[in-house]
């Protein structure tokens, strides 16, 4: 189960298939790009290596994110997939992106269908494609 | 004829002092040029000075940082440097400390303090100082939630004219080109009535075959041209030097310009029935100059007075003279659009004339010296 599925969790199902399809990549980017950012506002970062812990099917592979005047736990949450590993989840400073993406989409779930869901994606990402180009 | 007679005699009176001449144009200009220097605010909010301590470091406060950085002058200083700039210098309205572990914090979902030293005697300045935090605050929460949605957004949209902002060179350039030339008139139509009692003309002219309508509106006349000349070579050297906007409408602009001048130096031969003397002129000028402009909305916008005073200031000439050519040059009203301000200055400047006509008299003493 992937960090998309499982931030969607109860509402996965509920997708049809081309739902489904359509929604993966844009999650996808949506990650990358709130992930890409995050880590742009941090001041002159050290990216550090501090342990694993391997776990029935999957891994923890705890890291540090360094600055000149504090440091963040970072913990990835992976499983094997075919010769690679995915990672499934992230937690910053004790708090699971997943988790909370899931906390977004469940309040988003409640008021709109997934077709909205998915129209709502695609617009913040063609804004912030505006924005980048300004 | 009588009236065009005496008001071309007191023309070629009047274009005798070149020195005169300039210097109504030149003082209220050095005036407007110092008050602009001193004022002038046309990045806005940009223009307010934001020391911030950062002593985190951390993602958050670059975030914060760069949320405040579009509406703030925010300099990134030590403690000391921020305590000195706001308590010492008074430079700056507030100083904001960013904790230690702010970030950390923040992203383990811990509540955390961040403290703004405040310098409340610049109130103004720190209300959007507090507003820009606000702003900040929303901007860093929707950062953690990228399904964030704006369900609310503003379309500012000006129902008075094409701008959407204002720069305090609107307010001074009219208000302070408006007072001296009330200034202007309230000196020159006293002198110039109770000179004529100085120079033994004032009783010849009393007892003249000349209606005293037809003498006081020749002298009004002369004062009129003078002072209209006066108060649009003004606001042409704010368009030019300052770009300050005229209107749509030149049309309205000359209209309520001349109205205006009209309707004031009619009040100011009201106030010349009441100085007997010469040496009255100064005094009292000055004293209905600055009384009318303080509370006619010519130094300070109307609306930062208390609303006793706004409802007094409904009846004094200078806040109809300000509405009118604020009509023009910040809501870009057409001739039609003013045409109520017109009627309003036309009314004062009439039940002014025919006050002064009833009160004013030459001085049969001064005529005797």
């Amino acid at each position: 189960m992937g960090a998309d599925t499982k931030a969607l969790g109860q509402h996965w199902s509920s997708f049809t298939l081309a739902q489904q399809k359509e929604f993966l990549p844009l999650f996808r980017e949506l990650i990358q790009r709130a992930y890409v950012q995050d880590l742009l506002l941090f001041q002159n970062p050290d990216f550090v290596y501090s342990g694993q812990q391997l776990l029935a099917g999957g891994a923890l592979v705890d890291t540090k994110i360094v600055t000149p005047k504090d440091q963040f736990d970072v913990r990835y949450t992976l499983i094997p997939a075919g010769d690679k590993w995915m990672v499934t989840a992230i937690t910053v400073e004790g708090v699971s992106l997943t988790v909370n993406y899931g906390n977004q989409f469940n309040r988003v779930q409640s008021r709109m269908t997934a077709d909205d869901l998915v129209a709502l994606m695609k617009r913040k990402f063609s804004n912030s494609n505006g924005e980048a180009q300004t | 004829m009588k009236t065009l007679t005496v008001m071309l005699k007191d023309l070629r009176l009047i274009g005798r002092d070149r020195f005169g001449l300039v210097g109504m144009l030149v003082v209220p200009i050095v005036v407007i040029m110092v008050i602009a220097v001193a004022t002038q605010s046309g990045n806005s909010g940009k223009s307010i000075l934001f020391p911030v301590v950062n002593e985190d470091q951390g993602p958050i406060a670059t975030a914060l940082i760069r949320s405040f950085r579009k509406h703030l002058d925010v300099h990134i200083v030590s403690r000391a440097d921020a305590v000195r700039l706001v308590a010492d210098a008074n430079k700056a309205p507030a100083a904001l400390i960013l904790p230690p572990e702010l970030s950390k914090h923040y992203l383990g979902q811990k509540p955390s303090t961040i403290e703004l030293l405040t310098d409340p005697a610049q109130w103004q300045e720190l209300d959007g100082i507090k507003l820009a935090m606000l702003v900040a605050d929303r901007d860093t929460a929707s950062q953690s939630d990228p399904l964030s949605q704006e369900l609310l957004t503003v379309r500012e949209e000006s129902l008075t004219g094409h701008g959407l902002s204002f720069s305090s060179l609107k307010q001074n350039i009219p208000g302070f080109s408006l007072m001296f030339v009330l200034l202007t008139l309230l000196f020159t139509v006293s002198l110039g009535l109770r000179e004529e009692e100085v120079w033994g003309t004032g009783t010849r002219l009393s007892v003249a075959p000349v209606p005293m309508a037809s003498l006081l509106g020749g002298k009004l006349l002369a004062r009129w041209i003078i002072g209209t000349v006066q108060l649009l070579l003004l606001l042409l050297f704010g368009h030019f030097v300052y770009g300050l906007g005229l209107g749509d409408s030149p049309l309205a602009m000359v209209a309520v310009v001349t109205v205006a001048v009209a309707s004031m130096t009619c009040f100011a031969a009201v106030v010349a029935a009441f100085v007997r003397t010469r040496e009255q002129a100064v005094p009292v000028g000055l004293a209905v100059a600055f009384i009318l402009a303080s509370l006619g909305g010519l130094l300070w916008p109307l609306y930062s007075l208390p609303e006793s005073v706004q409802k007094v200031a409904q009846v004094l000439i200078t806040t109809w003279s300000m509405f009118g050519i604020q009509d023009v040059i910040l809501r870009e009203r057409s001739l039609t659009g003013v045409s109520t301000v017109l009627l309003i200055l036309i009314a004062y400047g009439f039940a002014s004339f025919l006050i002064a006509l009833r009160l004013f008299r030459y001085s049969d003493r001064a005529g005797a010296i």
